[in-house]
């Protein structure tokens, strides 16, 4: 799941990204198979890699994003004109781009109701915590979208 | 009605847009590679001036380079070549006295030991008072003397952060205090000044967040010392220096 997000991006990035997965897969795996019973409400474990994925995408990429934006917003509200970090600059053109990114990707999560406070997890267990509630929440809102129709 | 869509039902749906999403930024965000892991440390930053702002300091960056803000990566290189805020507060005293307090907040600069003079130390972002900042010329030290050493000498950093890429864990808890007794050690003691204006404490910022035993870690440390331990700021980071929440930031008093 993780390689669609890794492809052409730089090695060191990639990487980053690729071990964090592989390491996060290979618990989730662990804990599913030690606590059957408390994991029996997931049927598609490739929907769950895929959630982890994207939770690392956010949280190595787009929160980052986020943050180079918040500062970069102060800045050019102080009428600067752009930021000098190391032989990079970042100016508006650069920032609308990010700000594009960030919004795109939050217009994909809307259309699946995910919230990010979904990524927001301090180990594995927490992170299944939290796909099992957004899986009820999705389950409550399909069973009145049923009742509605 | 539209039925909600489910990563559990549609995933190929999911996969689809998360493939056009790529498609569309995946040259952007591979040309920010180099850059993403400095970005959170730009966002702690951010932060404090934030802080400052919201406690009624009045705001501004200096030392711009053709109206370019040159944010300083690393520990190396001379602070003056680099930009920085200056935060200013301006005090009416009885018999109409004034005073303007004016504190720098600069990132990634040297301090030195509160405890022996002449050992230094990097706190990601240091609270200085201004002009605080002193050279050293050693050939003993640094690049044999070639090189200037520039630091902020004890008498005048005010408070200091330490910004983590990092869930927290017990080991780099318990360190954060370790650098707070070397750079600060009337902070340590429980001895530290109450003058005004207030600072925010010495504070470590991590992007990650805690589970019950760090937390409990973040309550003993933070109930014993003036110090602030931030978790999870990568999903609410302006939040704890907010106008609303920063009541509840330990703040210490100037030097």
């Amino acid at each position: 799941m993780i390689r669609m997000f890794c492809k052409d991006l730089p090695r060191s990035l990639s990487q980053l990204l690729y071990n964090e997965y592989q390491t996060g897969k290979k618990e989730l795996d662990f804990l599913i198979k030690t606590y059957p019973k408390r994991y029996k409400w997931i049927d598609d474990i490739e929907s769950i890699y895929l959630l982890l994925a994207l939770s690392i995408f956010y949280r190595r990429i787009i929160a980052q994003l986020e943050s180079a934006k918040a500062f970069s917003d102060r800045l050019f509200g102080l009428n600067i004109g752009n930021i000098q970090v190391g032989v990079d600059y970042i100016d508006e053109k650069v920032t609308n781009q990010m700000s594009s990114a960030i919004y795109d990707f939050y217009q994909f999560l809307k259309k699946f109701h995910i919230f990010v406070e979904l990524f927001d997890y301090f180990d594995y267990r927490d992170f299944l915590k939290n796909i099992k509630n957004y899986h009820k929440i999705l389950e409550r809102k399909n069973d009145l979208e049923a009742n509605y129709d | 009605m539209i039925k909600p869509k489910s990563p559990f039902k549609d995933k190929a749906l999911l996969i689809y847009e998360i493939t056009t999403f790529l498609a569309k930024h995946r040259s952007y965000i591979a040309s920010q590679a180099n850059r993403i892991s400095d970005y959170f440390e730009m966002s702690a930053y951010n932060s404090i001036v934030r802080f400052y702002e919201n406690n009624g300091y009045h705001v501004q960056a200096v030392n711009l380079f053709n109206g370019s803000f040159k944010y300083k990566l690393s520990p190396t290189g001379y602070p003056e070549r680099f930009s920085y805020f200056v935060v200013q507060k301006e005090y009416n005293f009885r018999g109409g006295k004034k005073h303007k307090y004016e504190f720098e907040i600069h990132h990634n600069l040297a301090v030195e030991s509160s405890i022996d003079k002449g050992i230094y130390t990097t706190p990601d972002i240091s609270v200085i008072s201004k002009g605080g900042i002193k050279s050293l010329r050693d050939y003993r030290y640094f690049f044999s003397g070639h090189r200037a050493y520039y630091y902020a000498c004890t008498e005048s950093l005010q408070t200091f952060c330490e910004v983590k890429n990092l869930n927290p864990f017990p080991e780099l808890l318990f360190n954060f205090t370790g650098l707070v007794s070397e750079i600060m050690n009337e902070v340590f003691l429980g001895k530290e000044s109450n003058s005004r204006p207030k600072h925010i404490g010495p504070s470590l910022m991590l992007s990650g967040n805690g589970n019950y035993h760090t937390r409990k870690i973040q309550k003993t440390l933070t109930d014993r010392l003036a110090i602030n331990i931030f978790f999870g700021l990568f999903f609410k980071a302006a939040q704890p220096f907010s106008r609303y929440y920063s009541k509840r930031v330990i703040k210490i008093g100037s030097r």
